[in-house]
């Protein structure tokens, strides 16, 4: 199979409100679409899968027209060749989990047998085979989208969307499941376009996210751009926070040799650490008092935002501060100006990470 | 399950009316029970006139409750989901069997379907079919009154559906029957089985329409409740038999449908 782009116009209106956003998802690569709930990253997926009619636009999968608003084409859903991965799973919970994951191939024509099989086959690659008999109803929140994406993947479709694929994991299980996911979208050859509002699963699981807010896309570029270039205020606010991937022992986590103070000294193994800019104050000399994470490094760049300037630091930890216009003046903020970032250890969120 | 506690004690008043309507259900079974010829019952419902009707009641009903799913759901799936002029006027219309004295039914089925009907005489003239007074009236006029309960079950259970089950079986390459039949109706089973119940359990008990319609001819047309209300002036024993045999049905639907009504006991 020739793996085809996804490219897209989507314009659904919807009681005096309107999506309005131009997509393109290459093959091989996973697509984020990262922005808050009510954003509309719902219906785009609605839209590209065939359950949501467009008012304007167009779904192309390659050469293939999945919709066309002017010319009046509307595939029908079953007829995409599109594998969805849904919030909360959409299992139905009057098969059993077998029955689930068969449902595809069955319904694309496989025989009984057959289709025993191919269902088989992906719980294998899931690593769910003892839940094969299991009902539904009785999965985890973990199982349960494991088994999502067993039954979406064992249709063998072109193109795969995922629709908060973590949104209802509790945050243990999140990184496990993040993981597994991870993987298997690496694995998938076609475009694959992932809806999130958390940034942190977007810039681990995408290799090019757009910002949707309200409607439309508000910036384009992978995890690293958005980070580094946050275009509007709300992209900064959404994506500017600071990531750093580390191994957490005693309230102490490494982060490539650099150890940086956390709150929760409970938490051991690789972990995420991430920091809001807002949280990281900058001082023109080594800060006294309170005891908190501080080091000597310098600016690398800065960014003016309107009311607000951000501030990337350059090594050891590249993080981007967020700070007022007057500070910037009173420290003389420029590439190469040396500073003292400091962060409490209590404004460092720490979740787990399954490790690479 | 926890309940508030209390706070009032009831107002005599209310536990004196509420008694009496409480009476008002059970007084007349007791009557029945206490009148019951028991050690009969056997000879009494084996008998000529009594099997004849239990048989046609339980073919006439069974055939009566297919009938209503076949077209029922169907229309039923029409007003949940179909957007079409008239939506409103049609779910009207399917209500107004539940109110109208079945008498009044039978008579206009008769209208409508006897040999002098709108469409009975046409249908005679070319088919040479003739429904009223028939076995196949019988279930006409059951159908006719009991339809409309699998149709508002059915239809209430198609709108409280979250519709995105079958927008998943969709992109899962579902063709629309095949959505239908292993995503929706699956997931509408309790109330379908609960619809299909009390259809069969109204078919069963229909008498107005049936006699008006379809008459009262042993073995081809007289139901249970025919042979009942016959027998009163007969053979009490015997309407007490054939009576208390309902009368375990329809303990049997709402025992069986338990779940549905009673889920806060």
């Amino acid at each position: 199979m020739s793996a085809h782009g996804l490219e897209a116009h989507i314009v659904v209106r919807r009681d005096g409100w309107e999506l309005d956003v131009t997509l393109e998802a290459p093959a091989g690569l996973t697509t984020a679409l990262l922005g808050p709930n009510g954003a509309g990253k719902s219906t785009i997926i609605g839209a590209i899968a065939g359950l949501t009619m467009l008012d304007r636009g167009y779904v192309r999968l390659g050469s293939r027209v999945l919709a066309d608003a002017d010319a009046d084409v509307h595939l029908p859903a079953a007829a995409r060749n599109v594998g969805v991965v849904f919030q909360d799973g959409l299992l139905f919970e009057h098969l059993s989990v077998h029955e689930n994951v068969a449902f595809g191939p069955r319904s694309r024509g496989a025989a009984k047998g057959a289709a025993a099989r191919q269902a088989d086959d992906w719980l294998a690659r899931l690593s769910i085979d003892h839940l094969r008999q299991r009902s539904v109803a009785d999965l985890s929140g973990g199982e349960a989208q494991r088994v999502a994406l067993a039954r979406a993947m064992a249709t063998g479709p072109e193109l795969l969307l995922l629709d908060e694929p973590l949104g209802a994991i509790d945050v243990s299980g999140r990184a496990v499941l993040r993981r597994v996911i991870g993987d298997h979208l690496e694995r998938f050859e076609g475009p694959r376009v992932l809806v999130t509002h958390d940034p942190t699963e977007a810039f681990l699981l995408a290799d090019l996210v757009h910002v949707v807010e309200d409607g439309r896309v508000v910036q384009v570029g992978t995890p690293g751009e958005l980070r580094l270039r946050p275009q509007t205020p709300y992209v900064a606010d959404l994506v500017g926070i600071n990531l750093l991937v580390g191994e957490a022992a005693g309230g102490v986590v490494d982060v490539r040799g650099h150890p940086v103070r956390v709150a929760d000294v409970a938490a051991s193994g690789p972990v995420l650490l991430t920091i809001h800019p807002h949280a990281i104050a900058l001082y023109g000399e080594r800060p006294t008092g309170s005891p908190r994470n501080t080091w000597e490094t310098t600016v690398d760049r800065v960014e003016d935002l309107g009311d607000r300037v951000r501030v990337l630091l350059d090594a050891p930890l590249r993080l981007a501060a967020e700070v007022t216009p007057g500070s910037v003046e009173t420290l003389d903020l420029r590439p190469g100006t040396p500073v003292w970032p400091a962060v409490k250890a209590t404004e460092i969120r720490v979740t787990p990470d399954a490790g690479t | 399950m926890s309940r508030p506690a209390p706070r009032h004690r009831p107002l005599p008043i209310l536990v004196v009316l509420g008694a009496a309507a409480a009476l008002v259900f059970v007084l007349p079974f007791l009557g029945l029970l206490v009148r019951a010829p028991w050690s009969a019952l056997p000879a009494l419902l084996t008998d000529d006139v009594a099997a004849d009707a239990l048989w046609l009641s339980l073919v006439t009903s069974l055939a009566a409750t297919i009938a209503a799913a076949v077209l029922g759901l169907p229309l039923a799936w029409l007003l949940a989901r179909a957007d079409f002029p008239g939506r409103g006027l049609l779910r009207g219309l399917v209500l107004v069997p539940l109110v109208l004295p079945p008498v009044v039914g039978g008579t206009a089925l008769l209208f409508a379907l006897g040999r002098r009907g709108v469409v009975g005489g046409p249908l005679e003239d070319a088919t040479g079919i003739v429904l009223p007074f028939s076995t196949v009236g019988v279930v006409i006029a059951a159908t006719f009154v009991s339809m409309p309960f699998l149709v508002i079950t059915v239809e209430a259970a198609l709108r409280n559906l979250d519709g995105r089950h079958e927008g998943a079986a969709e992109t899962l390459g579902g063709s629309p029957w095949t959505v239908l039949r292993r995503v929706t109706l699956p997931m509408i089973r309790p109330s379908l089985v609960a619809g299909l119940a009390l259809t069969w359990a109204r078919a069963l008990g229909e008498f107005g329409a049936t006699i008006t319609f379809a008459g009262n001819l042993q073995g081809r047309t007289q139901t249970l409740p025919l042979a009942v209300f016959v027998a009163l002036e007969q053979d009490r024993d015997a309407a007490i038999a054939m009576s208390l045999v309902m009368i375990a049905v329809a303990l049997a639907v709402i025992v069986a449908l338990r779940r549905r009504w009673w889920q806060e006991l």
